[in-house]
């Protein structure tokens, strides 16, 4: 009886065990809040997210071994009265609080024009990505880069940024500021360059592109049709929620809107 | 003997499916790494009993943010609603534009005879009897729409208003329509007939003058001022403006629009 109960219990502990091997990297994401610094306060939406809520999150995540990078996929800007009154300085803020590391730019992030996008983004102390766009503005095409290299421990991860089209989103004089590049044909480019010259052992896509089943649309699963050396694409725009994508062995991820909800990610080494 | 059995048969099965079950889980292509994901519902069992940088941070804001829509604007003599053809809420929205889009247009050096238009869909609330917070304007007017004033010949402006039915119709001002057995039968600008070659203004919103509601549905432009301004925000200072003169808001009730035959 003793033997059977011990090799009862090395059974169930011993996958436990293996299970939190090899994890080198937890992501945590957002995508589309919306400046929706508290809960929602709605009857439909239940009392559920909110800043502190999100942080509580990330804040337990920090104190695990395991390295953490916070990501986000655009629109964090707009949406509540927090966002017309304090200009999108609020959510910046408390995002660095939170610990973002990189973020892409969605197109309610142009809101109030690129000079006070740019204005506004001098206060982040997180990257800014976004690869296929070129932007007049001198200064907002410094502080947005195309990709970013990220050390973790051993971990080398390459993270990029791709927007939507805006043309019919904001207004035409961000429309003439700008110059929009086929999200494609760049990440044809900077996924194999990040690959093979900058050595990253995982590529993330952070995409405000959106998420559609038409393959004839420019979004998220056309990306990953085309291009299926990245590992994983944050999605949004959208505003889906996409419980388990994986298209060409590209997993996408998605939340709604508002940040009702947070990702994670845990990403493990297979055995050799 | 059963007990041997299990033990040597059935646990060493049970062990080795237990120990490769997570590599089953999510192993895919030839990638070297394993995915697991999860998305966490922030409901209150998330709430942090302490305070932290961040509730810090979001109390500081709200405190800043409810100083500024708590703020009293006006009084109301009654609580106005929104309805169709024409209510008192709808009725004073859109003159508080045209006052404000025709205003904007004189500054520029260009008078015109003009008229606003908005969209019942985007009047979200009502105006409450007594204080009139900022508050109150932002749950009035929730969207991001902006004011524009579009330039159009006068006989693109008979098409848009000709389209409007008894039944079905938009708020507007400066106008007035008469239906006969619900279709309109009389239009006019402060009591003049439309003439069909001449320019007028059109002050409404971006998201009609983009297609919002099919109002505009091929309707041509002359061109287009974006004033870049919100319409609540416009809204909040045209209703300033009021309190200013050392009135209150009372509903609007006028000729704008009437229904033929009545019984
Ligand atoms: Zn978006």
């Amino acid at each position: 009886m003793t033997h059977y109960k011990i090799l009862l219990f090395i059974a169930f502990f011993c996958p436990l065990l293996t299970f939190g091997q090899g994890k080198v990297l937890t992501i945590l994401h957002t995508n589309d809040t919306h400046s929706q610094i508290e809960p929602w306060s709605d009857k439909k939406m239940k009392n559920v997210g909110g800043y502190a809520r999100r942080d509580s999150v990330i804040r337990a995540a920090k104190e695990n071994e395991t390295p953490l990078l916070v990501v986000d996929a655009g629109d964090f800007s707009q949406g509540t009265p927090y966002f017309n009154f304090f200009g999108g300085y609020a959510e910046i803020e408390m995002m660095n609080l939170m610990g973002y590391e990189v973020a892409t730019l969605g197109n309610h992030e142009f809101d109030n024009g690129v000079d006070a996008l740019s204005r506004r983004l001098q206060t982040a102390q997180f990257h800014i990505v976004c690869a296929n766009y070129e932007f007049k503005h001198k200064k907002l095409s410094k502080q947005v880069k195309p990709y970013v290299v990220l050390k973790k421990d051993d971990l080398k991860i390459g993270v990029y940024g791709l927007l939507v089209d805006l043309r019919g989103l904001v207004d035409q004089k961000t429309i003439d500021s700008t110059t929009y590049k086929d999200p494609i044909a760049v990440s044809k480019e900077i996924v194999p360059f990040l690959r093979n010259k900058k050595k990253c052992d995982l590529i993330i896509c952070l995409s405000h592109l959106g998420f559609e089943d038409n393959p004839k649309w420019v979004s998220d699963s056309t990306l990953a049709l085309a291009v299926g050396d990245i590992d994983i694409v944050v999605g949004g725009h959208t505003h889906r929620l996409l419980e388990d994508k994986v298209v060409n062995g590209v997993q996408i991820v998605q939340l709604e809107y508002g940040g009702m909800r947070i990702g994670k990610i845990d990403i493990r080494r297979k055995r050799k | 003997m059963k007990n041997n059995i299990v033990q040597v048969i059935f646990l060493p099965i049970v062990f080795l499916i237990l120990l490769i079950f997570p590599i089953m889980v999510s192993a895919q292509k030839d990638k070297p790494f394993e995915i697991e994901r999860a998305t966490i519902l922030l409901d209150s069992t998330y709430d942090s009993k302490i305070e932290s940088p961040i509730t810090q941070k979001i109390a500081y804001y709200r405190e800043l943010l409810s100083a500024e829509m708590d703020v009293v604007i006006a009084q109301c003599s009654e609580t106005l609603a929104s309805y169709e053809p024409a209510s008192p809420l709808s009725n004073l929205l859109t003159d508080l534009l045209f006052d404000y889009g025709d205003r904007y247009m004189r500054e520029q050096g260009v008078e015109k005879t003009g008229v606003s238009l908005l969209n019942f869909g985007g009047i979200r609330n009502v105006m409450p009897q007594g204080n009139v917070t900022v508050s109150d304007i932002y749950k009035i007017a929730p969207f991001e729409n902006r004011v524009v004033i579009i330039t159009i010949k006068g006989s693109e402006l008979k098409k848009v208003f000709n389209r409007f039915t008894e039944k079905r119709n938009q708020p507007y001002s400066q106008l007035e329509m008469i239906y006969f057995n619900n279709k309109p039968d009389k239009i006019t600008i402060n009591g003049k007939s439309i003439n069909d070659n001449d320019e007028y203004h059109l002050v409404t919103v971006d998201f009609i003058q983009n297609g919002g509601d099919a109002i505009l549905k091929d309707v041509e432009f002359v061109k287009v001022a974006e004033t870049n301004e919100l319409l609540r925000d416009v809204l909040v200072e045209e209703i300033k403006k009021i309190t200013t003169a050392g009135k209150i808001i009372t509903p609007v009730k006028d000729n704008r629009v009437i229904i033929r035959p009545q019984f």
